[in-house]
């Protein structure tokens, strides 16, 4: 899901730049309100565009890998945030010391589900921006267009060619160790510290050779001058300039709807 | 007598979809020296990896001195089925050449004194029992290899699978591995080694069993399987340069060739017109 | 013809080494010449491209003596950007070379780095990938390649940078017969019809005596033989003192003649299959077994 999926649709065509301003949108807008209504159709809004994206399958199936941590959060934020009517407590007030631990109140609900549908809404344009843009095409917007320094640009889209490479020898390195009777069992915290080792040195180690290679490689075909040209250079078109508008609209919109209120809901338990 | 390795109608479907194994049959008796060739993709490497659990049939059956690998762990397989990696960095990680072979035996819960006496043969039987103190990373890549093979042959298993000990090393070193290697098998060892240098499998292997696609293409002795060109060739493999030359003369050298001494005494005495044995 | 690599004199030594890893080691190379390299490990294979491409001593430092020239570049006092213009290096490992996720990116990526309009880098891109005969290759992911296509993919990136001479360090160590065969296949055809001049170094003695003009023998740091193809092989007892071993068909014919008494030369001697063949034909339609 993080990697290109050339399909034609609307989204592939449009130039990197609307769709970075797009996801950094989404991310403002998952701050500024914290309604869970409005962070649900927030996140709704993002899948119905990676449908038109095409990547809309791909797009649920992210999404509902990130619904466990999502609970995690849930979970968490509900159990310890203090304050409101009191639903219900996990240890029920008839029991010895512990009893009344841990209130489960409706502000702590709802600012459970808040929190948790924020995380996602912030996360959920990522795999749609990088599934239907190219590296490469990142890569230009930001140097050539936001000025971010080349390095950084390509320090990430390469991180991103590498993880299945790197995972690949992690497997192998895996199954190096298993077969040498290398076992994780249990919950033993000791032992799992310990079998960090035979895993993580040899992949470090193999990192940091590769690397070296890869940088060599990389000086060999001229990399690291400051003037360099793009095989595509994307040009705004129209209707970039007509979604970059609709971003802006919509941001002062919802800048004057959080000045009224709109969108927010207290979670001070007030 | 009953098999070593018994794989039945052996399927394996890897979680992308890639059917990597469609229906292998194959016996393999002990004390066997097994080379398995093919292309890259053709199976081979997934094949043995099934023997020590590392990878588990998707339909079919493996079974290993008699037991079924699937309900074994693979740490359990690690007792009788050893299995050296190509690239010894990815098993590598101690300070001491020591630890790194007694790693294996100290994973099955051996006492200290037994894995002394285990580090020490395995270590002796590579040639590298001067150099237990040393760091691995100190040593070139083909003394790297031979620590590998030390680090599994000290849980002494029975089997040994040995994933290309050729590729990437010079000459001299790939024949000393190879040679390790028969060593192993002479004392007993049951060997199944995985490569791409046909030169290697005709001088050691006694048996060759060739994958393409998923199944297997040809089983038999090395001088059998070497016959077979044009079958080979669908494979795009090639039998050594030796071997392809006698080939281009069929009635005047009655069986395979492997090597360049068996060409030279056999041409020299159709030469002399004396019958060829 | 002109000289387009020139090492007179050229020593060096690690800077953590202990002894000096290429001993005055001098090699003229021509342009358009395949040139193979071949020696046991250690030799100082590698360290003799590295001072060729200018990893030594931009990348690696220590002891260097003696003069590098690649197209009159004196390549210690060059830059990289200068020298990616006359030489592109392939190095083993198909996957750590290449840094872009789809085919086209990556053979773009030596033209963008040196600031060549995209036009252009259009172009060069359709040819380096005509070349090496990958152009339906060019929209795939490479991580979905095999080793190879992926070697190929890393010879076009090189090629896009439109280089005289191309430096590959064992680049078919790592791939199965098919990989290797296309790789050479590659090598031959770049260099007959482009008429790129090729250095390779390998330990497959066959292929590089089938392709090459020349092949140098390096052990511990020295040249100890170079020449022809022909040439090297007739010195069967120096190559196997430093490790390095010949065709079959070559220690089978030397063998043959020597055991039959007959003197062979270089003109005599096979060093494929198919030159052997007629040979031994010969040979056994004058015995009258045939």
């Amino acid at each position: 899901m993080l990697e290109y999926i050339p399909r034609s649709s609307l989204l592939h065509r449009l130039h990197p730049l609307t769709k970075l301003a797009w996801a950094v949108s989404v991310m403002i807008l998952s701050l500024i309100f914290n309604d869970p209504w409005f962070l649900a159709l927030l996140i709704l809004g993002v899948v119905i565009i990676g449908f038109i994206g095409k990547v809309g399958k791909e797009t649920l199936v992210y999404l509902s890998a990130l619904i466990v941590v999502a609970a995690f959060v849930f979970v968490f934020q509900i159990l310890f945030r203090p304050g409101g009517d009191v639903i219900f407590t996990v240890f029920p007030v008839s029991w010895p010391v512990v009893g009344g631990w841990l209130p489960v109140t409706v502000e702590g609900l709802r600012y459970g589900f808040a929190m948790s549908l924020r995380m996602i809404a912030l996360v959920s344009t990522l795999p749609i921006l990088l599934s239907t843009t190219q590296p490469r095409d990142i890569v230009m917007a930001l140097v050539d267009t936001l000025h971010v320094p080349y390095d950084y640009a390509f320090m990430f889209t390469t991180a991103l060619r590498f993880m299945p490479v790197i995972l690949s020898e992690v497997n192998t390195i895996s199954q190096a160790q298993r077969s040498r009777a290398y076992a994780v069992e249990g919950w033993n915290p000791i032992r799992k510290l310990q079998a960090f080792g035979p895993i993580a040195l040899p992949i470090v180690f193999i990192a940091i050779e590769k690397a070296d290679r890869l940088g060599l490689s990389m000086e060999l075909r001229g990399y690291g001058s400051k003037k360099r040209t793009y095989l595509r250079m994307l040009k705004l078109g129209f209707i970039d300039w007509f979604i970059l508008g609709l971003l802006v609209f919509i941001l002062i919109l919802s800048t004057w709807a959080m000045a009224k209120g709109i969108g927010r809901i207290s979670l001070t338990g007030t | 007598m009953q098999p070593i390795i018994e794989a039945i109608d052996l399927h394996h479907v890897y979680p992308n979809g890639t059917h990597a194994l469609k229906g292998v049959n194959l016996k393999v008796n002990s004390g066997e020296f097994v080379a398995v060739i093919g292309q890259n993709g053709s199976g081979k490497t997934t094949f043995v990896k099934h023997l020590n659990g590392l990878l588990r049939a998707t339909r079919g059956l493996v079974r290993v001195n008699g037991m079924d690998v699937a309900q074994q762990k693979v740490s359990d397989m690690a007792r009788l089925v050893g299995y050296c990696f190509q690239n010894p960095d990815h098993q590598i990680f101690c300070d001491s050449i020591y630890k790194e072979v007694a790693y294996g035996p100290k994973n099955l819960g051996l006492t200290s004194s037994e894995i002394d006496e285990r580090v020490e043969e395995a270590l002796n039987a590579v040639g590298l029992i001067h150099l237990k103190n040393e760091h691995p990373r100190d040593l070139s890549k083909g003394q790297r290899q031979r620590v590998a093979v030390a680090a599994v042959l000290s849980m002494r298993p029975t089997i040994l699978n040995i994933d290309e000990p050729t590729t990437g090393q010079d000459y001299r070193d790939g024949l000393e591995m190879l040679e390790l290697i028969a060593q192993l098998n002479r004392a007993g060892h049951t060997i199944l080694f995985i490569t791409h240098d046909m030169r290697m499998v005709a001088r050691f292997a006694q048996r060759v069993i060739v994958f393409r696609d998923g199944e297997v293409l040809l089983d038999g002795t090395t001088r059998e399987v070497f016959r077979e060109v044009e079958t080979l060739r669908s494979t795009f493999l090639t039998p050594p340069q030796i071997t392809t030359l006698a080939h281009a003369f069929p009635d005047l050298y009655s069986q395979t060739i492997l090597s360049v001494s068996e060409m030279l005494d056999q041409t020299v005495a159709l030469l002399n017109h004396r019958p060829v044995n | 013809m002109s000289e387009i690599v020139k090492v007179e004199g050229l020593s060096f030594r690690y800077k953590r080494g202990t002894t000096p890893a290429l001993q005055n080691i001098n090699l003229s190379v021509k342009a358009g010449e395949f040139i193979g390299i071949t020696g046991p490990a250690g030799a100082g294979k590698t360290t003799l491209l590295s001072c060729i491409n200018g990893i030594i001593p931009h990348y690696y430092t220590g002891d260097l003596k003696g003069k590098v020239e690649v197209n009159g570049l004196v390549v210690a006092i060059s830059n990289f950007r200068e020298l990616a213009g006359q030489i592109g290096t392939v190095f083993e490992d198909p996957d750590f070379q290449m840094v872009s996720i789809s085919v086209e990116e990556e053979v773009a990526f030596g033209p963008e780095n040196l600031g060549i309009p995209s036009n252009e880098i259009e172009v060069r891109i359709q040819e380096a990938l005509q070349k090496t005969r990958i152009g339906h290759l060019r929209e795939r992911a490479i991580s979905t390649l095999s080793g190879g296509q992926k070697q190929r993919v890393a010879i076009s990136a090189v090629l896009s940078m439109l280089p005289k001479v191309l430096l590959l360090d064992d680049p078919t160590s790592e791939l199965d017969p098919i990989g290797t065969h296309e790789v050479f296949s590659s090598l031959s055809e770049l260099n007959r019809q482009a008429g790129i001049t090729i250095i390779v170094v390998s330990q497959d003695v066959e292929r590089l005596v089938e392709n090459a003009d020349r092949i140098l023998v390096l052990s511990e740091g020295k040249l100890a033989l170079s020449g022809t193809p022909r040439e090297i092989c007739l010195k069967r007892d120096i190559l196997e003192s430093v490790g390095v071993r010949v065709p079959q068909v070559v220690e089978f014919t030397i063998s043959l003649f020597s055991h039959l008494g007959r003197p062979i030369s270089e003109t005599s001697l096979p060093i494929t299959v198919d030159e052997a063949v007629p040979i031994l034909r010969g040979m056994f339609q004058e015995a009258g077994v045939l």
